[in-house]
């Protein structure tokens, strides 16, 4: 990892696209909570997750080129910023093992049936882990490449649809109970959204000139274009079946048959979910192993990656080895355990700030004063 | 130093391997993979098994378009295994064969009709869940057994396999009928008011004494069990109310003979509305025409014969989608899916009528608005009459 290398505005631009881009892809949370009508919660997400954006927003503005950690610490002081750490760390490792896991899953259910999960997931994160260590800088140049070509495949992959599209599956609209869509629209932040907290990790790797507002903003408006185009497609494709398939968007593409000539083409999504979610693993392995090397006061997070990256292979081997589980975990019980750490601690963290901000000025106003009477 | 670099490059290669080998774990050769081309599904001997028949290709036998003359046998192999359930069977067949069946390339699922008349379920839940098979694979129902419809022979293909699913395709173009994937039917299915339909295909001897393929209308399905079946003629009046006609003839008797018109443009639409608890659809259909042929030596051009024409193929198309209601009304089967429309369209009104749809379908009332207009006469503009003749 080079400290020294920066990421202009336009590479965090695409880092975040791309990272957005990787969550999205998986998202058969949404649909088998809101069927045909998944669309909707694309769209509420996104305006849902605009406060606390201006949260993450907030705090960068008041610590600028600090990253989530040392803000902690600087809010909160050394022991409670460190605790405070410690919890986005684990945070950060749960999503990185979640990710791994579902791409291994695939590959092992989908692509190589027969492989051992274990050498998928060993050999994917000896790659995350080369990657990582060569820095953030030469990441950041291959996802512009990464999120074209992710851009390109969904189009082109939206197009050959089009034979087997059927604009009545998107009806009747909004015929479920309210709740559904409250969910649907919980789900869709905190899976998917509110994932974009890791980014509060690279703000140190910035180009100090770099206005990050502009590209949070851009990747957001990026990630809900690609995400509604994902699942519309999604809709008009598979209508009825979408809450019952897997993997809705590697379902769809197994459905083009262009006169039995362009066939089979799902290989090519399943390069880009690969893809997509190795740039997806190299962020969040950094900013795990950034949260471990701020913690532990040790220099660089260089010489933790690849014990850290062994930790999460056997961390992901124990932790769901039933994929049922695993399913039920991320659908049910994680939306619940992420808005807590992507929005509240955030939130309390900006409050704790401004308090501490609003103490410290009106207290150098009393000394000020004081000053003045002698 | 020296051992370093070593250990260095030794882990690079074990690494290397890691990386390159592991995806040869499920792999396999071309030569070690029995093909399946086609799935034949009968009843077993006992409840909940299944004689399954597999169609594979043999590529060494295949002729291509130079070799012509005797074949050395035939380019394909049909093994059958019993099981209780189709992977069952499947596995059982592995037993008989060198080699792994694989499902990528299997075009047709062939289900006998009294399999069909118990449920289809669990034999798609096998072919749905599998990773290997094609969403897209087409379903036919056999009348008489499966594997015979699979051993039909063709003149035009070696594969009977591909020669059922070329019957299907080219039956499609024709709007004879409607193709139906594995995917379709699933989503069909699971859709409220539609009664989903699956191409039925029958043996027959010709008259040179050879067993042929042909589709002989479609089976109804009520969930995943067979309900009923619609003739040839009603699966096409199937197709046009379903807006799926883009090409076809209509023949008529007028003026003492025959004149048979080519579609050359059909539009349906069909626009649901709930008006006192009750749904009431109305379908509106488009139709031009050119005239092909006729038996009758009158000048057919003139406005008032032309206008009769028109009237004539407009009651002949009310007549045909009446005919097809009357059936499926009869059995409590709403193949058109008026009941799925009335639901897109107006889904509070129609969500409690479609629990008891079947009853609400025999109630269905149905308002027609058909246009239909002959373009073009042919290429002549008068019969040619023989000279001294009345024209």
């Amino acid at each position: 990892m080079n400290a020294k290398s920066r990421i202009s505005g336009l590479q965090f631009f695409t880092v975040t696209a791309c990272f957005l881009i990787g969550t999205f892809l998986r998202i058969t949370s949404i649909t088998s909570v809101l069927a045909n009508d998944a669309w909707v919660s694309v769209f509420t997400g996104a305006v849902a997750y605009l406060p606390f954006l201006a949260v993450f927003l907030g705090l960068v503005k008041r610590y600028p080129g600090k990253s989530l950690f040392e803000i902690n610490e600087a809010v909160f002081g050394a022991v409670a910023g460190r605790i405070l750490s410690c919890v986005y760390t684990y945070f950060f490792t749960m999503i990185l093992t979640t990710t791994l896991l579902d791409m291994a899953n695939f590959i092992v259910g989908f692509i190589m049936p027969g492989t051992p999960i274990t050498l998928v997931l060993a050999a994917f994160m000896v790659s995350c882990v080369y990657a990582t260590r060569k820095g953030l800088e030469p990441l950041a140049r291959i996802s512009a490449l990464l999120a074209s070509g992710a851009c390109l495949v969904l189009v082109v992959n939206s197009l050959l649809t089009v034979a087997n599209a059927d604009t009545r599956y998107l009806f009747p609209m909004f015929t479920l109970p309210f709740l559904r869509y409250v969910q649907g629209t919980h789900t869709t932040i905190s899976l998917y959204f509110g994932e974009s907290i890791v980014f509060l990790t690279l703000l140190p790797m910035l180009d100090t000139k770099t206005d990050i507002k502009k590209p949070m903003i851009a990747s957001l408006l990026f990630a809900v274009v690609i995400a509604f185009l994902a699942v519309t497609r999604e809709i008009l494709t598979l209508g009825p079946l979408l809450p019952y398939v897997a993997r809705p968007s590697y379902e769809t593409m197994r459905i083009i048959d262009i006169e039995t000539i362009l066939t089979r083409i799902e290989s090519i999504y399943a390069f880009i979910m690969i893809s997509l979610t190795f740039f997806k693993a190299c962020t969040l392995l950094f900013a795990s192993a950034s949260g471990i090397a701020q913690i532990t006061r040790i220099e660089s997070p260089k010489p933790i990656l690849f014990p850290f990256g062994a930790f999460v292979v056997v961390f992901a081997l124990q932790t769901y080895p039933i994929v049922g589980d695993f399913l039920y975990w991320s659908s049910n019980v994680s939306p619940f355990i992420f808005t807590i750490i992507e929005f509240i601690l955030p939130l309390l963290t900006l409050l704790a700030a401004w308090t501490k901000g609003f103490i410290g000025s009106s207290q150098r106003l009393h000394v000020k004063k004081g000053a003045v009477r002698k | 130093m020296k051992s370093r670099s070593f250990t260095a490059y030794l882990l690079s290669g074990i690494l290397l391997c890691c990386f390159l080998l592991t995806g040869c774990t499920s792999g396999a050769q071309i030569d070690q993979l029995a093909i399946v081309m086609g799935v034949g599904i009968d009843k077993g001997s006992a409840p909940d098994n299944y004689l399954v028949t597999a169609q594979i290709a043999r590529p060494s036998h295949v002729r291509t378009a130079n070799e012509g003359g005797a074949a050395q046998g035939k380019p394909y192999l049909d093994i059958q295994q019993e099981g209780k359930g189709i992977s069952m069977a499947m596995y059982e067949m592995m037993r008989q064969m060198s080699r792994r069946a694989y499902l990528a390339h299997n075009e047709v699922i062939v289900i006998s009709e009294d399999v069909a008349a118990e449920t289809i379920l669990p034999i798609l839940d096998y072919f749905i869940r599998s990773l290997e098979a094609k969403f897209t694979v087409d379903l036919v129902i056999a009348r008489g057994t499966a594997s015979g419809l699979l051993a039909a022979d063709s003149n035009l293909e070696q594969m009977p396999a591909k020669h059922l699913q070329n019957l299907l395709e080219n039956q499609v173009k024709n709007a004879s009928i409607e193709e139906m994937p594995l995917y379709k039917f699933l989503s069909d299915m699971l859709s409220p008011g539609i009664a989903p339909t699956i191409p039925i295909m029958e043996l027959y001897t010709d008259e040179t004494g050879i067993q042929n393929a042909r589709v002989q209308g479609a089976a109804v399905f009520d969930g995943g069990t067979l309900a009923g079946t619609l003739s040839a003629e009603q699966t096409r009046t199937l197709q046009l109310v379903r807006d799926k006609v883009k090409s076809g003839y209509i023949n008529l008797d007028a003026f003492g003979s025959y004149v048979s018109l080519d579609i050359t443009h059909s539009k349906t639409s069909v626009t649901p509305r709930v008006e006192n608890g009750r749904v009431i659809a109305k379908i509106r259909i488009r139709q031009e025409y050119i005239l092909i042929d006729t038996g009758v030596q009158a000048d057919i051009t003139t406005e008032d014969a032309k206008a009769q024409l028109e009237r004539l193929a407009a009651m002949r198309l009310i007549q045909s989608v009446e005919s097809l209601l009357q059936d499926t009304k009869a059995q409590g089967l709403d193949v058109c899916g008026f009941g799925q429309m009335a639901y897109r369209k107006y889904p509070r009104q129609v969500e409690a009528l479609l629990e008891t749809w079947p009853e609400q379908y025999k109630a269905l009332e149905v308002e027609y608005d058909v246009e239909t207009v002959i373009t073009i006469t042919g290429s002549i503009l008068r019969p040619m009459a023989p000279k001294g003749g009345e024209q």
